[in-house]
């Protein structure tokens, strides 16, 4: 996938795996980059973006023995999330478009 | 821990040097945890680090994150020129990179420009309010009123100052936040361009609301003094050249017998000399309550002298407007002193029938010489003027002498009239 593509597609996935459950940074980036094809170590500066955007909080829980870092979306996060979804599906009608006529052209 | 996560962590905070050590210990801390958590998870750490970017490439994002942030949350003139660096990054063709060195320079100099203004500003407004206390200190005491007002001026001057270096400051700080959304979305793609359209205004919330309220305590304390102590009203008067109220009238006489010149100094009021009915020398002057006088014989010489009582601040430069007062010298017919000598600032001169020795001095008053109904008396006469104009009889007259005019007739010796006026003009009626 395109470079620019995959960046733009990060802040959408980061906020929809958050918007199921809350998560930490290795479980997070395991998920995503199963889905999209991403450095291991990219995430990092998109999790400190949303956070410093308001878009998601953290919180220390005890893990044994050391503390870890949890990620949660917030009120504002959730309605972003939904402004994406909305952009997403205007983009899968085109795609539908595009790869059904490819399957049937 | 793993040797190999040591010497990871090592490298990205060298990398890291050079951010603020907050952000450098969550960075840190963040992959320190991810490391750990992912050895937990039985992951080769090899393969990890393997798949990783390196920390040069990871701490180089995390910087250019934090400083476009940092930009955007304390708009300064050191954040914004780190952040121009990286309106750079990921910039391939030669056209986007012309594009982005415009910009770059562009903005960068219209921020180093509003900024400048502000301080430049602001020294304006210090200079208004040393001016303000300069003048104030010059006047004497009885006159409270006038020195409230004057302080008044220099309040309302300064607070418009730093009113007006206020808003180039915001101004300035605006354009950095919109330099650096713009850099920001020069690097991302293109969908996050719609995110940043509803993204919340981050910006640290300037402290300007305190200051604003200052300056307009300023402002308003400035107008109210400056407004209520007169001032105003004078200023206005004189330069619309209209007859104050005030006016105390002065009469004085003097016997033609010990006389032998005369010499009239206003600062800027009317001079006007002529023939009077009286066997004696008759001075009639109005005198407003911004102006004192001497008048005395001393020797063989009368000597009036009009200066500021200072009342009025700025007079230096009241000074050079007329005021619409006048001194009236009445000299009996057939009384010839050795020399009359006139001289204004900013007033008038006027002499009617005075066919004598004159030397009459203006600076930006205009002199008119009207001898069209003395008994004819031979006289030489020297007109000169620095930006004026000479009318002689009604037709221009005089050449170019210096950077103005002169006009020089000589061909009747006897009395010698000099008439010199630095930015007024100069008009002779009744010449032969």
């Amino acid at each position: 996938m395109d470079a620019q593509m995959k960046k733009g597609l990060l802040d959408v996935c980061v906020l929809f795996t958050l918007k199921k459950e809350d998560t930490y940074g290795y479980k997070l980036t395991q998920e995503i980059t199963s889905l999209l094809d991403t450095s291991e170590s990219a995430l990092y500066p998109v999790l400190r973006r949303l956070e410093s955007q308001g878009l998601l909080e953290t919180y220390s829980s005890e893990h044994s023995g050391r503390l870890r870092k949890y990620y949660r979306i917030t009120a504002v996060g959730i309605k972003r999330l939904n402004e994406n979804i909305k952009e997403l599906n205007d983009l899968k009608k085109v795609l539908d478009y595009i790869i059904e006529g490819e399957k049937n052209g | 821990m793993d040797e190999r996560i040591l010497t990871f962590i090592k490298n990205l905070k060298l990398h890291l040097e050079g951010i603020p050590d907050a952000e450098a210990r969550e960075a840190v801390s963040y992959y320190e945890e991810y490391l750990n958590d992912a050895a937990e998870a039985g992951k080769d750490i090899d393969e990890i680090l393997l798949q990783f970017d390196s920390p040069e490439k990871i701490a180089a994002e995390i910087k250019a994150e934090a400083c476009i942030t940092r930009a955007q949350r304390s708009p300064g003139l050191k954040n914004f020129s780190k952040i121009l660096k990286y309106a750079f990054n990921g910039i391939t063709t030669p056209l986007a990179f012309l594009g982005v060195a415009i910009f770059v320079i562009i903005s960068y100099s219209l921020v180093i420009s509003l900024f400048a203004g502000a301080a430049g500003v602001i020294a304006g407004a210090v200079g208004a309010i040393l001016l303000a206390i300069y003048e104030a200190t010059s006047i004497p005491s009885q006159f409270t009123l006038e020195i409230l007002g004057t302080i008044g001026i220099g309040l309302l001057s300064a607070g418009i100052c730093l009113f007006a270096s206020l808003g180039l400051y915001k101004l300035g700080r605006l354009l950095i936040i919109a330099s650096a959304k713009m850099i920001h979305r020069l690097q991302k793609s293109s969908s996050v361009q719609a995110q940043e359209k509803n993204s919340p205004s981050y910006t640290k919330k300037g402290n300007s609301k305190p200051l604003a309220i200052i300056y307009t305590i300023i402002i308003v304390i400035g107008f109210t003094l400056f407004f209520t102590s007169g001032l105003p009203y004078k200023y206005f008067t004189i330069f619309n050249s209209m007859k104050p109220q005030s006016i105390v009238l002065r009469n004085m006489e003097y016997s033609t017998e010990k006389i032998n010149k005369i010499s009239i100094v206003t600062a800027h009021s009317h001079i006007k000399l002529e023939h009077g009915s009286s066997d004696k020398v008759n001075i009639s002057y109005e005198q407003p309550d911004w102006l004192d006088y001497e008048c005395s014989v001393s020797g063989s010489m009368l000597s009036f002298y009009e200066k500021s009582n200072g009342r009025l601040s700025l007079f230096w430069l009241i000074k050079r407007h007329e005021s619409v007062t006048e001194i009236t010298i009445a000299i009996p017919e057939g009384y010839n002193p050795d020399i009359i000598t006139l001289e204004s600032t900013g007033g008038y001169i006027l002499i009617k029938d005075i066919p004598d020795n004159l030397k009459v001095t203006t600076n930006t008053g205009s002199i008119k010489l009207d001898n069209s109904t003395a008994v004819k008396k031979s006289y030489s006469i020297k007109a000169s003027t620095g930006t004026g104009y000479i009318e002689v009889n009604g037709a221009p007259a005089g050449s170019k002498y210096g950077k103005g005019l002169q006009y020089y007739d000589n061909s009747e010796s006897g009395k010698s009239i000099i008439l010199e006026s630095k930015g007024g003009n100069i008009s002779i009626i009744g010449k032969q």
